[in-house]
């Protein structure tokens, strides 16, 4: 027994001897994780692949810090700014944000934010950044940065820090770019320092956002159409694919693709806002470490066949995998000359049989053919493929072609005939004229016939005449410009369409029923001004978004254009953490003279990190607007504020020195739904319950936050203005008033203001709403901004996205004169014999069933249809008058204790809502939350959308043809709505607005 | 490793001769479960507490373990099924092993999950006897996790961990364990290896009221792996006899304080000595 125990002893021994020396025998520091050595360099990424180049290829390999001098690489999409750092050849150039540069998802720098072919100013990348899961934690900070220039066979740039807040981690990522290739070589690599194995699945996060580029994978029913993605279930429609591609769908054209160097397939899920594309999902333990390899391209065209067929050849050298190429040309009727867009052909290829239902076909690539129709994309061999031949938004062909497995030439294609509108738009006199036109099917047979979409993304429209983020024309619409030489052409598909012309709201409405059945269709429309802004104001939109936000895709020249044609006066710049600056634009489209363009910045919370009493979940503090801002295009975010991490107040501390001008603050959509995880107002992130009055200071709880000043500064209620209208649809009014009345009713008074919030020529009309500014500056070359905005403070503006409302309060103090005492911010001591005087005015095709009076929150008269005048002809230019009355303050103030608060709205009857919950625990919060959704004329627990606690709100329903709101609905959308700022009086005679709480001073 | 097994012989070189009134034959019934509640926060049987009382065996366990940390975002399970044994090589010298043979685990970070099946960690090791009387037992051991994990290749574990176990049994049905350990471990990858150490500290007490049952309460602080204080878990067992030498416990362990996340832990563990 002695002796086999020592034999058996011997043999455990040698047995771990051996393992262990088997275990460190493969070791070695392939991802410098062992070192925080400058000089350690990770091994190059993607081994096999090889491009051939021209001789003098690697000459123009760069890799270079950005300076404020530096040429930087130009697109809608492109942030490249001043330590950032440029990296390239001859092919393609890319920007990495340098460390402390901040941008959108990543907290350190260290992200690709510009990628691009090379000289082709096409960016519209936002950001590619590395992460291993959903939450802020899982995305890399790095900490050191090292730019490696060895020249002629590689540049590089290799990064090293830890995960988000979890130093026990350490990430190590090399970008590098070798001669004539493509794209951008990446490796990753990621120790798990932490004591827990953890799931992870290392990749990249593109950030899309919304009205971009949208992921294209191949995969059965997937394509450009992918399952809807929810935070708690992102894990169940993650799918594998052999690569990912997107493209623009404006401007000269770009395309990316991204595939995997080791695994054949990557996992990720996808949406138009972001995708995750990286490792197959694994658990890493304790000290194990993750390494990711791809090979991020992009290609010169907009479509993702361009960048497709760089994947698959890469695909070829890395995996052996073949390809085939698809020739072939379609016949556009397009005119001699024109750029083919996505509007007039695409094509979809995929993998089946014409038999195969479109849920069961596996798209593989798709192509925007060359100007003149041809064609060439690569697909894999030895497949079974049908093309779908798209126009207008339409399958309009398909052809079968069984089993590929050879290059082939698909010969021609064809496309059915479309139709020619050519559109002149004049005012009264016949001079050209800026407008938005609107092309509306007039039934419902050419509604269906004409619906279309970008392959099931992006908006569907009825025609559909483009991407809706993009440039005109957009979904059904498209911009007139004054300075056109001869008429605007559309292309339209057959059918019967009423055309609108639209020039805001002091405008006329123009009219037209057309029949598009082929050839050339002229078309003048006339214009003509009615006469309705009132006398010393000049109109603005306060939160406006163009090609700079990560969101939107418009391009500056329609951007800008679009204010003209609505006849909007002021434009303040607000996009998504970058500031903008439309001035040149307007300048060149020649609109300057009458429109006045604002730099300003909406700082947008991606990463959530307050916590509030009673709930786990960290929080973003959401939106708001700054003007006027510096615009400085050589700094990160165009000189815009780091805004990450912070409570409003700091925040506001941190964009004072930014200011140009008097500095305007505005909380944004107080009360917009949450996206993805992210609030888009403080207020509902904070779930304030409006039904208990504010703390005096700051008691730790949510409302305390929301009143604290966080260090010294200013407070995080110290706005000047709050949304009252945001968007076209109004469809979340009830609750951003609700919310501006709370803040009233405890004296903390803000100017109400009305926004369209608008991302591009379809989301909603920039101008619709807007604000009418009573200022004694006026738009053009002698703006004065600090005037117009200390107006706004000053609450001197009503919101509109039609009816007028004219309102003061006359009155005689001690046997003197009457005087008009306006509303605003500043208080007043009206005596009891004081009458309030309202009239209303509106374009005759906005239609306006009631005025309606607030007090103190609560609506206390309701002047209905039958004193309203209601024009007749809707596209006439009389019956602009609805209401003119004088009402005694002491009838509206009956019941009413201390300080008082007025405001008049006027539009049609606003839908019923009632609060049924949406606290933090789903109490009830003061705030509607839920619509009449069953129709049974109350709102209760039976009008709860199954599975949830509460809602929706219920907008009212389109209206149908012939009804006085619809040529209002087509062009405004939504319903007719406006409001004045508030009369405040001080009832008490103390010289101030006091807080009247939330009982109303009832 | 040979410095190791050569430290424990050593140790059991003065131990007391065995006879059969000693403080390890004194129990109920030797088919019966004793010494410390054997369910541990690592892989295999690092962190455990072994016996100190010398013998031949073999067992099965089924062990599930489960973390959930809801202000972190984190869950996960994890199932093992272990295989152990250990073989008398001398009166005073045991030679013992523990191997994860299959081992199940699901993580959850946020909403990304992943699951795997594998080849777990493999740990051998020896035990000597310091000393035994009539109502005292102590033992030393020392035991090395063999790299044999086959989850993840990036990375294979290796570690150490030496302690002082004992056992004070004033009555057949009752006995008062403790043990004392230290341990190390580390990785072996292209990375850092990230030794990490710590000790656990453990303190019982079993009470056998019939032949065929008895239930054991342990307290075990463990110490410094990824705080001051990993853990403080009580544990509870409770063991059968259900044929001859064919023994069945049922063990359990929350943790109570401490930096790990741990929910909960459970075994089942059938055993056989002869």
């Amino acid at each position: 027994m002695r002796e086999a125990g020592s034999d058996l002893t011997r043999l455990v021994l040698v047995l771990c001897a051996s393992l262990l020396s088997l275990s460190l025998s493969g070791c070695g520091d392939v991802g410098c994780l062992k070192t925080s050595d400058p000089s350690c360099r990770m091994p190059s990424p993607c081994k096999k692949l090889s491009y051939a180049c021209a001789a003098d290829g690697a000459s123009v390999l760069e890799v270079h810090l950005l300076d404020s001098q530096s040429v930087v690489p130009g697109g809608e999409a492109a942030l490249g700014a001043r330590g950032d750092v440029l990296i390239g050849n001859e092919r393609v150039v890319a920007v990495i944000a340098g460390l402390g540069d901040q941008n959108f998802l990543d907290l350190s720098g260290g992200s690709i934010l510009d990628l691009q072919p090379r000289g082709r100013d096409a960016d519209a990348l936002n950001q590619l950044t590395t992460v291993v899961g959903v939450l802020p934690r899982d995305s890399a900070y790095y900490t050191s940065m090292q730019l490696i220039d060895e020249r002629p066979t590689r540049v590089a740039v290799q990064l090293r820090g830890t995960l988000y807040q979890q130093p026990d981690t350490t990430i190590v990522t090399l970008y590098e770019v070798r001669p004539c290739e493509p794209g951008v070589r990446v490796r990753s690599v990621l120790l798990n320092g932490t004591p827990d194995p953890q799931a992870w699945t290392l990749g990249d996060g593109w950030y899309w956002s919304g009205r971009e580029p949208i992921p294209f994978t191949p995969g059965k029913g997937r394509g450009f159409v992918h399952p809807p993605v929810d935070l708690l279930t992102v894990n169940d429609i993650i799918e594998a694919a052999p690569y990912l591609a997107a493209s623009s769908h404006v401007g000269p054209g770009v395309s990316y693709a991204e595939l995997g160097c080791e695994e054949r397939t990557l996992e990720g899920f996808h949406s138009e806002q972001v995708s995750t594309f990286g490792t197959h999902r694994a658990i890493v333990p304790t000290r194990g470490i993750v390494t990711f390899e791809r090979f991020v391209l992009t290609a010169d065209r907009g479509d993702v066949a361009s960048a497709i067929d760089l994947a698959l050849e890469a695909r070829s050298q890395l995996f052996a995998e073949q390809f085939v190429t698809l020739t072939g040309r379609v016949e556009v009727p397009t005119p001699a000359g024109g750029t083919l867009s996505e509007r007039d052909i695409s094509l979809l290829v995929s993998e089946g049989d014409a038999a195969t239902p479109a849920s069961e076909r596996s798209p593989t690539t798709q192509i925007l053919p060359h100007p003149d129709g041809t064609f060439s994309a690569r697909v894999p061999t030895g497949r079974h493929y049908v093309v779908a031949v798209h126009a207008f938004g339409r399958k309009v062909n398909e052809l079968a072609l069984g089993l590929v497995g050879a290059d082939r030439d698909l010969g021609v294609l064809q496309t059915p005939s479309v139709g020619r509108l050519r559109v002149t738009v004049t005012d009264a006199t016949a001079v050209p004229l800026d407008a938005e036109v609107f092309v509306v099917p007039s039934d419902e047979a050419t509604r269906a016939s004409v619906a279309g979409s970008f392959h099931g993304a992006l908006q569907a429209c009825a025609p559909w005449l483009g991407p809706s983020a993009g440039a005109s024309p957009a979904c059904n619409r498209f911009l007139v410009w004054h300075a056109t030489v001869g008429p605007t052409d559309v292309q339209l598909p057959f059918g019967h369409y009423d055309v609108y012309a639209y020039h805001g709201p002091f405008f006329t409405l123009a009219h037209q029923a057309i029949d598009v059945t082929g050839g050339d269709l002229p078309l003048e429309l006339q214009l003509r001004s009615l006469g309705l802004q009132p006398q010393g104001t000049v109109s603005g939109d306060f939160h406006i978004h163009g090609a700079a936000s990560f969101d939107s895709s418009i391009p500056d020249w329609d951007r800008v254009l679009s204010f003209a044609a609505a006849q909007l006066q002021v434009a303040i710049a607000t996009d998504h953490d970058v500031v903008s600056d439309y001035a040149d634009m307007a300048r060149q489209l020649g609109i300057d003279g009458y429109v006045s363009t604002v730099s300003g910045v909406e700082t947008t919370g991606h990463m959530p990190f307050l916590k509030i009493p009673g709930s786990d979940f960290p929080l973003v503090i959401g939106h708001y607007n700054f003007w006027p801002l510096r615009f400085a295009p050589t700094e990160p975010r165009n000189g815009g504020p780091f805004d990450e991490l912070v409570e409003p107040g700091e925040l506001f501390d941190r964009t004072e020195p930014l200011f140009t001008g008097l500095p305007m603050i505005e909380l944004n959509h107080p009360w917009a739904e949450p996206e993805a995880g992210r609030d888009l107002g403080f207020p509902r992130a904070l779930s304030l319950d409006t039904l208990v009055d504010l703390p005096t200071e700051d008691d730790g709880s949510a409302a305390g936050i929301f009143i604290k000043t966080p260090i010294g500064g200013h407070a995080n209620d110290a706005h000047h203005a709050q949304e009252v209208m945001n968007g076209s649809q109004n469809d979340i009014l009830l609750q951003y008033r609700a919310f501006w009345w709370y803040l009233l009713n405890q004296g903390k008074p803000k100017t109400g203001t009305a926004n369209s919030d608008s991302h591009g020529l379809a989301d909603t009309n920039i101008g619709s709403p807007r604000n009418v500014v009573y200022t004694d500056t006026f738009a053009g070359p002698h703006f004065n901004l600090d005037r117009f905005d200390e107006a706004v403070r000053q609450g001197r503006s009503f919101g509109t996205n039609g009816p007028i409302i004219e309102a003061a309060i006359i009155d005689a103090r001690g046997g003197g004169p009457e005087v008009e005492l306006p509303y605003g911010m500043n208080v007043l001591t009206p005596t009891d014999n004081a009458r309030l005087r309202v009239v209303v005015s509106a374009a005759p095709w906005v239609p306006v069933d009631e005025v309606r009076l607030i007090v103190n929150g609560t609506q206390v008269m309701l002047i209905g249809k039958g004193e309203l005048a209601s024009p007749g002809d809707p596209f006439g230019t009389i019956g602009l008058m609805r209401l003119t009355k004088e009402i005694p303050l002491s009838q509206l103030l009956t019941g009413v204790r201390g300080d008082a608060w007025i405001v008049i709205e006027a539009g049609t009857a606003l839908p019923i809502a009632a609060d049924l919950g949406g606290g933090l625990d789903n109490e009830k919060d003061g705030i509607p939350d839920t619509g009449d959704n069953n129709g049974d004329g109350v709102v209760d627990v039976r009008d709860i959308e199954a599975g949830k606690l509460y809602g929706p709100l219920k907008l009212p329903a389109a209206p149908a043809p012939g009804s006085p709101l619809y040529p209002f609905y087509q062009v405004v959308g939504g319903y007719p709505m406006s409001f004045t700022n508030p009369f405040l009086l001080d009832r008490d005679g103390n010289g101030k607005f006091d807080r009247i709480g939330v009982g109303g001073g009832r | 490793m040979r410095a190791l097994a050569c430290l424990v012989v050593l140790c059991a070189g003065v131990a007391a001769h065995a006879d059969e009134d000693t403080a390890c034959h004194r129990v109920r019934h030797e088919g019966l479960a004793d010494g410390p509640v054997v369910i541990g926060l690592y892989d295999a049987d690092f962190g455990t507490g072994r016996r100190a009382c010398l013998r031949h065996d073999f067992s099965f366990t089924e062990r599930l373990g489960a973390t959930l940390d809801t202000p972190g975002f984190y869950g996960g399970v994890r199932a093992d099924s272990i295989v152990a044994g250990s073989y008398r090589l001398r009166p005073y010298l045991e030679i013992f092993g523990t191997l994860e043979l299959i081992r199940w685990e699901f993580a959850q970070n946020a909403v990304i999950k992943a699951t795997e099946l594998s080849l777990g960690q493999l740990s051998v090791g020896l035990q000597g006897r310091i000393v035994e009387t009539r109502r005292f037992a102590v033992a030393a051991f020392g035991r090395v996790f063999v790299p044999t994990a086959t989850g993840d290749a990036s990375v294979q574990t290796t570690g150490v961990e030496l302690g002082v176990t004992g056992v004070f049994r004033p009555r057949r049905d009752v006995e008062l364990h403790g043990q004392v350990s230290g341990d190390f471990t580390a990785g072996l990858s292209a990375g850092p290896a990230l030794v990490r150490g710590g000790s656990a500290l453990s303190l019982g007490v079993q009470y056998a009221p019939a032949r065929w049952f008895a239930f054991a309460i342990d307290l075990q602080a463990v110490l410094g792996h990824r705080a001051a204080l990993d853990a403080l878990l009580p544990m509870i067992a409770l063991r059968f006899r259900v044929w001859r030498g064919l023994g069945l416990e049922l063990a359990g362990t929350s943790p109570v304080i401490g930096a790990d996340r741990r929910l909960a832990l459970a075994a089942l563990r059938i055993s056989y000595r002869f």
